[in-house]
């Protein structure tokens, strides 16, 4: 079994998403800010006639990213039928899995747990496999929270 | 093929498919008498066609399904299992034989007397032999592939297939937008612009086409009142007419589901609790028929709906009442309001004045939640009633869920689109010197005498503000309950329609905003939840909050001080003020509709003649007038005006003026002098009385009195006054018992249309109770004026 990934980093490590569920990677534009949204959610941005919400991955994960590089492109996604923009440190390629999805011994730490599918290997190296789904409803849950 | 014959296949195929659900459901449980009853009216409307298309063999099958059901129906047959089958079969050939029709084709001969004969009684052996009949079998299945519909004039779309294209549609557009956009920034191409010009058209036709093809008449709604009406007029021992009004009203299909309920609801408590028995009715002086009408009309990109009734109406004392008994008042709190806003908490949950729990309309429960439901698709309801005359509701909807007219406003560099159904007005901070105070954390600012709540949108979203609050713009939002409450913003942009989009879970938790759209530049812009903010701040948490804003109507500023008035300037250069109650309407008219004779103006509008005032004495009125209609209820007449300025509010003291007989007095508007217009006395001037269609004769008594103290009286009603004796009369005025003999007596008995008025000498004091009755005395003006006034209108109508 030889999925497609998409590489990038986030929050300095590298990742990857299922190639399947990434509509597109776009310019990200100018973003609409929307007042009283958790911090991960930068805001709005126009992609044709299409709004996406744009999230920053490394704030949904818990980390910070005031001083962490960010890529001037995002990963378009869908989940639930409304469009996102995936924010990460940087995109770097697509990869072929070599191995199944797998953990790791003593876990990926609770911050990344939430997010992450588990280990796999690529033909570029190890990467840890992200949970677009989560990605996108963990704001929800910590407004909730809050 | 002929167009009728086109349209009965495609009626039929249409009641084929509608009832199909009803076959299976009835074959399910046969004793189902409503499933029946849309299988009977099938076959009933399918024999009728036949009738008129001569198609014997479709009219004979019908006609013998008919006949079965209708045993079944008086309940002289029992429906079992072959029965159904049988019916089941008939109506299938029904359906082959339309097919062949549409295909121009000629249906196999034979087979319709072996259905016929399953459908009588101990008709299990023919049916199954039947069945088995191979010839039979084959025939029926060796039609289908045939009787494929040649023509196909209609075709079924699920709706969500529908609602994908529209968005689409609504995609390109927005593309369009984006591109058209670009395409200015670029500058002029010649080549690029032209085909774009006619790309834009093309979409703009299709999206019409589009928004159409989801629209539905409202008939579709409408169709299914009388049945209802009927049905529960008949179960209650009612005789309720319908009436129904703009049924070719066109909105969305959704949008007619959602109102479904709220209106069948309404219905049925009109006519539960509304419309009196007729018994009551005719006691009351109404006619045995009660009236319920429905109109629907389009304003923009609304659609109101009016149901009114002309039963008992609202009976605001036991409203109270019952708010006050279920906690949702206290009695102080009831008593700060007017009529109208006891009559609104009808929509409050757990409020029923209904004495009698009735199967037909629950107790409590309803409308409350007909609010809600209209309030989740941004409509809105309202009622207003005469208490023994009947009430009315009034609805409004939007057009569609997913466009809606929106004004952009701004603050803090952001912009931000409102719905327009929920703004009520735009007030300007600046340069203004309205009331602003800060209650602690709230601010409240005066808006037409009441202090409402202020909320800043920049606190809310907590972004700076770039001008300070007095010199903001306040957007005054209405609530659905009708509460208004000021919303501050920097500025206001354009407004348009706007195609709105759900957005992301994540977005909508934050309880802001509503949707997002694109502004033609192409940036998104998020639509404000304005009546959810209204919620976050409290400002209608509960029933209590919301009224006691209500009661906190400030006393030293009642309704006798507040007045509201237009200021214009009239054609002599005078600064003038009318009283904005009488004014209808501002109109512009050409002064060729202006027409001068005998020293009075008039002028011609919507066809009716109307007096025209305000005209300035030298001038002759050339090019365009702009006038004021005014109108006191009953009579109509226009005002020339030269500028129209603003509504403003009257202050209190208004200086009294005695030399000018057509102004009222002097106001005081921004330390200016302003002469407000004697509504009074120009309607008592120029105002004319509609007249009816004829003058009525009154015949009064032979006496000195009725002659000279009565007849002005009378003729000031409107009557003419004939002699004593002889000529016709409509109505005959009687004084003293005694007199009525007489009266007979010279001019013969009453006719059966004549009115007889009696009048007694005894004033009522001096008389028993029951002896007053039928009579009234001779100085009682009101009472004769109401009972001269009552036949006139008799007459009249």
């Amino acid at each position: 079994m030889n999925d497609l990934l998409l590489v990038a980093q986030v929050a300095g490590r590298r990742c990857a998403f299922c190639a399947i569920s990434i509509r597109s990677v776009i310019e990200i534009g100018e973003i609409t800010p929307i007042p009283g949204t958790p911090a991960m959610v930068l805001g709005l941005a126009a992609l044709r006639s299409q709004t996406l919400t744009v999230i920053d991955c490394r704030l949904a994960i818990g980390e910070a990213a005031a001083e962490l590089p960010t890529d001037a492109r995002a990963a378009v996604v869908e989940v639930d039928g409304h469009p996102y923009a995936l924010v990460v440190d940087s995109i770097e390629d697509i990869a072929e899995t070599a191995s199944e999805v797998d953990t790791v011994l003593g876990g990926f730490g609770e911050r990344w747990a939430r997010v992450a599918r588990g280990m796999v290997e690529t033909t570029s190296g190890p990467v840890l496999l992200l949970d677009i789904n989560k990605m996108v409803d963990s704001p929800i849950q910590s407004h909730r929270a809050a | 093929m002929d167009d009728l014959l086109a349209d009965f296949v495609a009626e039929t195929r249409e009641m084929l498919e509608a009832s199909e659900g009803e076959l299976i459901a009835w074959e399910a449980d046969p004793s189902d008498q409503s499933r029946l009853d849309a299988i009977f009216r099938f076959v009933h409307t399918v024999k009728g066609n036949c009738g008129f298309f001569d198609f014997p063999r479709l009219e004979q099958l019908s006609h013998a399904a008919e006949d079965v059901l209708a045993e079944v129906r008086a309940g002289r047959r029992v429906p079992d299992a072959e029965l159904v089958s049988a019916v089941l079969a008939v109506i299938d050939r029904i359906g082959d034989m339309a097919n062949a029709i549409e295909a121009g084709q000629e249906f196999p001969k034979g087979g319709d007397e072996a259905l016929i004969a399953a459908l009588q009684e101990n008709a299990v052996a023919e049916l199954s032999a039947m069945d088995s009949d191979p010839d039979v079998q084959d025939e029926l299945t060796a039609t289908k592939p045939d009787t494929a519909p040649s023509i196909q004039r209609s075709i079924r779309l699920p709706v969500d297939l529908l609602d994908r294209v529209m968005s689409g549609v609504s995609d390109m557009v927005l593309a369009r937008n984006d591109l058209a956009h670009r395409l200015r920034q670029a500058g002029t191409q010649p080549t690029i612009d032209g085909p774009f010009e006619r790309l834009s058209t093309i979409l703009t036709d299709v999206r019409e086409a589009i928004t159409r093809m989801r629209m539905q008449r409202i008939e579709h709604l409408f169709g299914a009142f009388p049945r209802l009406v009927r049905d529960l007029s008949g179960e209650l021992g009612k005789q309720v007419m319908i009436d129904l009004e703009g049924g070719d009203v066109e909105l969305d299909r959704e949008m007619i589901e959602m109102i479904r309920d709220p209106l069948t609801h309404i219905i049925r408590n009109a006519i539960d609790h509304g419309i009196e028995k007729p018994a009551d009715r005719l006691k009351l002086g109404k006619r045995e028929i009660g009236l319920l009408s429905i109109a629907a009309r389009q304003a923009g990109n609304r659609i109101s709906i009016v149901i009114t009734d002309d039963g008992r109406g609202l009976d605001e004392g036991k409203i109270a009442a019952a708010a006050v008994a279920n906690g949702l008042l206290t009695k102080a709190e009831c008593e700060a309001l007017d009529r109208e806003e006891i009559l609104q908490l009808v929509f409050e949950p757990g409020l029923s004045t209904a004495k009698e729990v009735s199967a037909i309309s629950g107790r409590g429960v309803g409308l409350d939640i007909v609010r809600d439901n209209l309030e989740k698709v941004g409509g809105s309801i309202k009622v207003t009633s005469t208490f023994g005359e009947g009430s009315l509701f009034y609805l409004q909807i939007p057009l569609t869920l997913s466009i809606i007219a929106g004004l952009t406003v701004e603050i803090g560099g952001q912009r931000f689109a409102i719905s327009q159904s929920y703004v009520e007005e735009i007030l300007d901070m600046a340069g203004s010197d309205r009331e602003f105070a800060d209650i602690g954390e709230t601010a409240m600012v005066t808006f037409r005498g009441e202090r409402v709540p202020c909320l800043q949108l920049g606190k809310i979203l907590d972004l700076t503000a770039e001008l300070p609050v007095r010199e903001q713009i306040l957007v005054m939002l209405r609530l659905a309950n009708g509460d208004i409450f000021a919303l501050a913003v920097d500025r206001i942009h354009n407004h348009g329609d706007l195609v709105v989009k759900p957005l992301a879970p994540a977005i909508m938790a934050t309880e802001l905003y509503g949707g997002t759209t694109l502004l033609e530049d192409g940036n998104p812009v998020l639509l404000l939840d304005t009546p959810q903010m209204a919620l976050n701040a409290g400002l209608v948490s509960d029933t209590r909050s919301q009224y006691a804003l209500g009661a906190e109507k400030l006393s030293q500023e009642s309704e006798d001080d507040k007045q509201h008035a237009m200021l214009f300037t009239d054609l002599d250069g005078r600064r003038k003020a009318m009283r904005l109650e009488l004014i209808q309407r501002i109109e512009t008219i050409n002064s060729d509709v202006i027409e001068i004779a005998d020293g009075r103006v008039r002028a011609v509008v919507d066809s009716e003649i109307l007096p025209l005032i305000g005209l300035s004495e030298q001038s002759d009125p050339t090019g365009k007038v702009r006038v004021l209609r005014l109108s006191d209820g009953s009579s109509e007449l226009l005002y020339a005006v030269g500028r129209i300025e603003d509504a403003v509010e009257l202050q209190s003291d208004l200086v009294q003026v005695e030399d000018e007989p057509l102004i009222e007095a002097i106001a005081l508007v921004d330390g200016h002098s302003v002469s407000v217009v004697d509504g009074h006395a120009i309607f008592g001037k120029f105002g004319s009385v509609p007249k009816p269609t004829r003058t009525l004769v009154c015949r009064l008594p032979d006496s000195n009195w009725a002659q000279t103290v009565l007849a002005p009286l009378v003729k000031s009603a409107g009557y003419e006054v004939t002699r004593p004796t002889g000529g016709t009369a409509d109505v005959i005025i009687t004084l003293d018992a005694s007199e009525q003999g007489s009266g007979n007596a010279d001019g013969g008995p009453p006719g059966s249309n004549q009115k007889i008025i009696q009048l007694r000498s005894q004033p009522d004091a001096e008389l028993p109770e029951e002896s007053r009755a039928g009579s009234i005395y001779r100085y009682d003006r009101d009472a004769l004026l109401a009972a001269l006034r009552r036949f006139g209108k008799g007459e009249a109508a």
